[in-house]
């Protein structure tokens, strides 16, 4: 069996295409027999237990993860190890959907995928062990990030001057970031302002609640324990580091800094009755946002129970309740808009920094785009529906509404002309946040800040290089393959009653669980032989290969039309239907994921197209620093394999249609019963 | 020989791939860098909705119970981001929220004293939040 990158003929037909591949056997009736037992124990395996475990080899293309990359799958979530700043290898975890949207279908690569036979005990074993292990990295990488800010915020107050990386989350909804003052307690942005009715009656109901001082003497318990916060302990928390123990939490000072902030500015909204700023909601024009009487009446219910919400939410204990308060005070105000006007108002969920993208940039991508419409739309439609049901409407069906409103209503903008739209950073939350203002100080002499901010240069250096020697990245001997069988090993340690198991007790303790031991220190730490690795030596009783989104869709079409012309318009990217070269790719002509024979021809003048473009690179260097030139080498360096028949680059799709994931089947989130 | 060729072809492939990046590298613009891929592309179905929200908040508790020192206004911190990828702000009127942290203390093997603090803590000593809690722990 070869397990080249995708060496499929070129002829075969999709249904083939996507039978898992046959498992060792000679004879014809041992075959049988043998399909026979895989059937009867599979199908055993599907109905009285899920013990099953993935082990997901992704093809190499251009780019991020040109080697080839490898991740695990526990039932729907995925665990992969990324190189990331500053310099590591980091777990991570990943909807099995949201992977295969970005590896399968946006970065074209077929996966690979080996099912693992364990028991119930060796898999939640393993899927504990990655789960904290991806735990303890988020708090460890946390902690890090909150050190920078304990710093970034000092230097600040040292400096008088905000700086713009630390951010109130949901102030932005009704404060502008410019007419703050330090040391100011009020400020011109709720100067001249209209008050909204919505909060005013808010106010009301909590006045009757708690009293008509409760909001100003909170306000002013606020500021009173800003002015006395202290800096972090971070010592401890640096000294105790380890990769096996969960890292002790720490309210780092910026973090409760600007808690304090926001409920400040919080609770002063429902105080002053501020209205919400003119950018922080979205009045779509459509006639599908207009609300019907029993839509509405499910409306006035979820509002009601919204605003007992937040009057819980004034007193609330947790931390972080000002920007929980923010958000729902504005969607308290979005839904009376709302119920007045019969017509869906919605507060706006993209990031203040939403890139932002040309019009003319989806030029190419007309009919992605429209499927995008009309996926949102179908969504919207069902989401929408569920305002007409009886049962009760919650937080999180509104904020998937009020996220699909935001994306038809910028979606619709690229249909109607070459507008600028946010296409990425709709959030299901609101976040629209301000620069953290200066406006309240803690009372600290120069000298402690000075003496603070040094302390934090040496904790954060020593933290930073203690993360960078717990999770190193190298090539060979730590990346994406070697740890996930790293992680394996020591979850099995766990296992083992010695505690300073050998090798050998490994070996033996992976055999019983897994069928067998993977060591990465031969050559099993390159993706693609990793896979051989585990077919060889685990228990693995299905094998599959989901193919990449051009794969897949290339075999649709030679069921549909003659193979010669679809062969021929295919196999190269000027004629190409399905791909359209973007900015993500280097240049080159032909495809040679799905040619074996030719490879080599093709791959000679996908070298010369990379030199050529190299050439050009040259002279366009002045007015393009260098792009097309780093465009050409990539494509050059990207060719080369395949002259000695192997195929590295594949092509990207930019754009394509979330909906593909539901219509294509088997896919990583339908895996147990492919 | 087959393999031994085909391991030389791969070495070589391999060998050029170092010059670029090796492994998966991680890219906040990937294209399912938001929560839209998952809202657009599967049904709204409102009972998968709250497992995947209660199995996050279950791994969360499963992993703080074994912090070496517990911080519990930074647990609620931890909490708040979870709930929020999931479209909730207001994570402590979801009774999820509760049945999933008693869940995740039973995953823990808390027992006891100890559980009955947790409880009382996680909970505010809110006597429905505290039912929650062990509806959760009870069916774990």
């Amino acid at each position: 069996m070869c397990y080249f990158n995708a060496e499929k003929p070129r002829k075969r037909k999709r249904s083939q295409d996507l039978a898992p591949l046959s498992l060792d056997s000679g004879k014809a009736y041992k075959i049988l027999i043998s399909s026979f037992l895989l059937l009867i124990f599979s199908s055993y395996q599907l109905v009285f237990a899920q013990n099953l475990i993935n082990y997901i080899y992704i093809e190499s293309n251009e780019g991020n993860s040109s080697g080839g990359h490898a991740a695990l799958q526990f039932d729907n979530d995925v665990y992969h190890y990324q190189y990331t700043d500053p310099g590591v290898i980091r777990l991570q975890k990943q909807d099995a959907e949201n992977f295969e949207y970005d590896y399968r279908f946006a970065a074209n690569r077929s996966l690979h995928t080996s099912q693992i036979d364990v028991t119930k005990e060796t898999y939640s074993s393993l899927r504990d062990y990655f789960n904290l292990q991806h735990q303890t990295q988020q708090q460890q990488f946390k902690a890090l990030d909150d050190l920078r800010k304990d710093q970034v915020l000092l230097q600040s107050f040292l400096s008088g001057v905000p700086n713009s990386a630390l951010r109130l989350k949901g102030a932005g909804l009704f404060y502008e970031n410019s007419g703050f003052l330090p040391n100011q307690s009020s400020n011109q942005n709720i100067q001249d302002r209209q008050t909204s009715p919505t909060i005013i009656a808010l106010n009301n109901v909590i006045k009757k609640k708690y009293g008509k001082a409760f909001l100003s003497q909170r306000i002013s318990e606020l500021i009173q324990k800003i002015k006395s916060l202290q800096p972090t302990q971070w010592q401890k928390s640096i000294a105790t580091v380890n990769d096996e123990q969960y890292p002790r939490m720490v309210y780092s000072f910026a973090n409760q800094y600007m808690d304090l902030m926001t409920a400040v500015f919080a609770l002063q909204v429902i105080e002053q009755g501020l209205r919400l700023r003119e950018d922080a909601y979205i009045v779509p024009p459509n006639r599908l946002f207009e609300l019907k009487d029993e839509e509405l009446a499910n409306l006035r219910l979820y509002r009601k129970q919204l605003e007992e919400g937040l009057v819980k939410l004034v007193n609330s204990k947790r931390p972080d309740y000002g920007y929980a308060l923010l958000v729902n005070v504005a969607r308290l105000i979005a839904i009376d808009t709302s119920i007045i006007q019969k017509k869906l108002i919605v507060i706006d969920t993209f990031d203040s920094n939403a890139d932002i993208i040309d019009g003319k940039d989806f030029s190419k991508y007309t009919e992605q785009l429209q499927r995008h419409l009309s996926d949102t739309y179908t969504r919207l439609i069902n989401t929408k529906l569920l305002l007409t049901q009886k049962k009760a409407f919650n937080e999180s069906n509104y904020s998937a509404l009020e996220m699909l409103v935001n994306r038809y209503t910028e979606l619709s903008k690229a249909m109607t002309g070459n507008q600028e739209i946010r296409f990425y950073g709709a959030n299901l939350v609101p976040t629209k946040s301000i620069v953290l203002p200066l406006l309240i100080i803690p009372e600290w002499s120069k000298e402690k800040l000075d003496d603070t901010i040094k302390k934090l240069s040496v904790y954060q250096e020593q933290y930073q290089e203690t993360l960078k020697k717990l999770y190193p990245y190298h090539l060979i001997i730590h990346n994406c393959v070697t740890e996930l069988f790293r992680s394996i090993d020591k979850a099995l340690m766990r296992q083992i009653a010695d505690s300073n198991p050998t090798i050998p007790l490994i070996i033996a303790e992976s055999t019983q669980r897994l069928g067998g031991y993977v060591d990465t220190a031969k050559i099993n730490f390159i993706p693609v032989i990793s896979n051989d690795a585990v077919r060889n030596h685990y228990r693995v009783i299905k094998q599959t290969v989901l193919p990449s989104f051009r794969l897949m869709k290339l075999n649709e079409l030679y069921m549909q039309r003659h193979d010669l012309l679809v062969y021929l318009t295919e196999n190269n990217t000027f004629s190409s239907t399905l791909y359209k070269h973007n900015s993500d790719d280097s240049f080159f002509i032909f495809f040679t994921d799905d040619d074996v024979v030719l490879r080599p021809v093709y791959g000679a003048v996908n070298t010369l197209a990379g030199i050529g473009q190299s050439l050009l690179g040259l002279f366009a260097w002045p007015y393009d620093s260098g792009d097309m030139l780093r465009a050409g080498g990539s494509g050059v360096l990207m060719s080369l394999p395949e002259l000695l028949f192997v195929n590295m680059r594949k092509g990207s799709f930019k754009y394509l249609p979330y909906s593909h994931l539901s219509t294509t089947k088997p896919s990583l989130s339908n895996w147990l019963s492919n | 020989m087959f393999y031994q060729k085909k391991y030389i072809y791969i070495l070589t492939a391999f060998s050029i791939t170092i010059l670029l990046y090796g492994c998966s590298f991680s890219d906040s613009s990937q294209a399912s860098s938001d929560s839209i891929s998952s809202i657009v592309s599967s049904p709204s179905n409102s009972s998968n909705k709250e497992a995947k929200y209660q199995e996050d908040v279950l791994d969360y508790t499963h992993a703080y119970v074994k912090s070496s020192e517990a911080d519990f206004p930074s647990f609620q911190k931890g909490l708040a981001d979870i709930a929020a990828t999931h479209g909730i702000v207001d994570w402590e009127q979801d009774p999820n929220t509760y049945i999933a942290i008693g869940r995740g203390l039973k995953k823990a093997k808390v027992e006891g004293v100890t559980y009955e603090t947790y409880k009382k803590n996680f909970s505010g000593s809110d006597y429905g939040k505290m039912e929650d809690i062990q509806k959760g722990y009870d069916s774990e």
